[in-house]
């Protein structure tokens, strides 16, 4: 698949990529959560969704095509985490299905080591690894076993990407953080603790 | 640490690994080869990537995927996309390892002027600090001044005559490295940004990456290899690596699709006078891109298919004049 961060979809899908216009630094989409009132939300890291530290609900969050999707004055993040939602404007279509992958579960569920998972991001598309390590706040993927060990896990441009367990397709957390070279792993903040600190349910 | 020779060859490729220190006035300094990384997750960078255009300058200046490093260098890379280049900017050796452009043909004709003949430019502003990467990590007029190497354009000012901007943009100390002056940077060089214009204009389209090698050819065999590749640093303090080469690969396509790849590779110390293309047999400083790979363990053109690969990467394409 060639990088995502090309193209639009409608309706969003998960994988694509959304930017703020005002911090003008691509990510993806990790996927689509409710509120209590049952409006819908985007879900992604924090350092896409908010402008900045200073006043980071400002900006309206972009598709590619410069289609408005949100505003960031509607944003709810946990900077610890570094997870972040923002309100859906009206009309705005989306649908769980992963680009390419198609619907994930719909029970998310958390990291455990030797979990096979993969993620669809805007930047490196489909890649898959193996969880090595869990914590309260991230939990860290590798390249398999038998994988080059230059694998490419991830890229700038993934950072807000849903990590999927393999068979099941369900979701388990948001791509963060990488490295490539020497000591190649991604790292994802567990979904459920994301969702439970901004308030959503899948 | 590994010690088969072979294995610290490898390691040592670009000499980022292990380098003797032989600046202007400072007793030689042999920097430790660095123990293998084992997997540290405190590293890594969050993954936000750049803004949609600074994507797409980066998907149009490459020719089949942007060029990947094979290896784990010291010190931190900076991507740099912009409309005219892309390129991977060293911050340990302070020279880039890449610079990649698309060209076509009609880019070479026009009103622009060197950035130093601009009426409204101070000599001292000519060549620009580039604030698009880490603090103090861009070099400044300081560290090449009086170093008696010339500020080396990689993506050349000439290759984009028909804008002002982007001629302007070439003057970036990122996009600089240092070169021997006369009858290299002003001589022969010259010369070949002249020859990689003539094949694109021929052709009407290409791609031209350009970068710098640090190599010594006694690392190419296990029982003369020490891990150790001498290098010139330049600056007050030195801190500008001088590439002992530079490679330049010229992709070229047709109207009709058929695609050529020509590779160079010059050392970088006096050769040609001239800065005309025609005055060189360009065969001689020909090789292959599966050389220039060896040498700088970059993979240039990544997405290329193997069928393609097999046949521009591993010939010497001869120049039809």
């Amino acid at each position: 698949m060639a990088p995502l961060w090309r193209w639009s979809f409608q309706p969003l899908r998960v994988g694509g990529a959304i930017y703020n216009d005002q911090r003008n630094e691509v990510g993806s989409i990790g996927g689509f959560a409710r509120d209590a009132g049952g409006s819908a939300w985007l879900l992604s890291c924090a350092h896409v969704l908010a402008a900045g530290d200073a006043s980071p609900a400002s900006g309206s969050i972009v598709a590619p095509d410069g289609r408005v999707l949100a505003s960031a004055v509607n944003l709810r993040l946990d900077a610890g985490l570094d997870a972040a939602a923002v309100r859906l404007n009206a009309g705005v279509t989306w649908t769980q299905a992963v680009v390419g992958l198609g619907a994930p579960g719909t029970m998310v569920i958390d990291p455990i080591v030797g979990m096979q998972v993969c993620k669809v991001g805007a930047e490196t598309t489909l890649t898959e690894g193996t969880v090595v390590q869990v914590g309260a706040a991230e939990f860290i993927i590798e390249p398999s076993a038998g994988f080059p060990a230059d694998y490419e896990l991830s890229a700038r441009g993934d950072s807000g990407a849903l990590w999927l367990e393999i068979s099941s397709r369900q979701p388990v957390g948001l791509h963060r953080r990488g490295s490539t070279g020497q000591g190649n792993f991604a790292a994802a903040i567990p979904l459920r603790a994301a969702l439970a600190s901004l308030n959503l349910s899948w | 640490m590994k010690t088969d020779p072979v294995l610290r060859f490898s390691a040592v490729a670009l000499a980022c690994s292990l380098l003797v220190f032989t600046g202007c006035s400072t007793a030689p300094v042999v920097a430790p080869i660095p123990a293998p990384q084992s997997a540290s997750y405190e590293q890594g960078e969050l993954q936000s990537g750049r803004s949609i255009s600074e994507s797409q300058y980066l998907a149009a200046n490459c020719f089949q995927g942007e060029p990947k490093l094979k290896y784990d260098p010291p010190g931190v890379e900076r991507k740099l996309s912009r409309p005219g280049y892309a390129l991977l900017f060293s911050g340990y050796l302070r020279v880039p390892l890449w610079v990649s452009e698309h060209h076509q043909g009609s880019d070479f004709k026009g009103p622009a002027v060197r950035r130093e003949d601009l009426k409204d430019v101070p000599s001292s502003k000519v060549f620009i600090v580039d604030t698009d990467v880490g603090d103090g990590e861009s070099p400044t007029n300081k560290d090449y001044a009086g170093s008696g190497f010339d500020r080396g354009h990689q993506a050349a000012a000439a290759m984009f005559k028909f804008s002002q901007d982007r001629t302007n943009e070439t003057y970036y100390y990122t996009n600089m490295a240092p070169q021997v002056g006369e009858k290299f940077n002003r001589g022969v060089w010259a010369a070949l940004e002249g020859e990689s214009r003539e094949l694109i204009k021929a052709a009407g389209e290409g791609w031209v990456i350009t970068g710098a090698v640090f190599y010594d050819k006694k690392e190419d065999t296990a029982s003369t290899a020490t891990g150790v590749i001498d290098v010139k640093w330049i600056g007050k303090p030195a801190r500008v690596a001088v590439p002992t080469h530079f490679y330049k690969i010229v992709v070229t396509r047709n109207a009709g699709g058929e695609i050529h790849c020509y590779a160079f590779l010059l050392a970088n110390k006096e050769d040609g006078q001239s800065n005309r293309a025609s005055s060189y047999d360009w065969s001689k400083y020909q090789t292959t891109v599966s050389e220039i790979e060896r040498l700088t363990k970059i993979d240039f053109m990544p997405s290329l298919s193997p069928v393609d690969r097999l046949r521009l990467e591993t010939k010497v394409d001869p120049i039809r004049n």
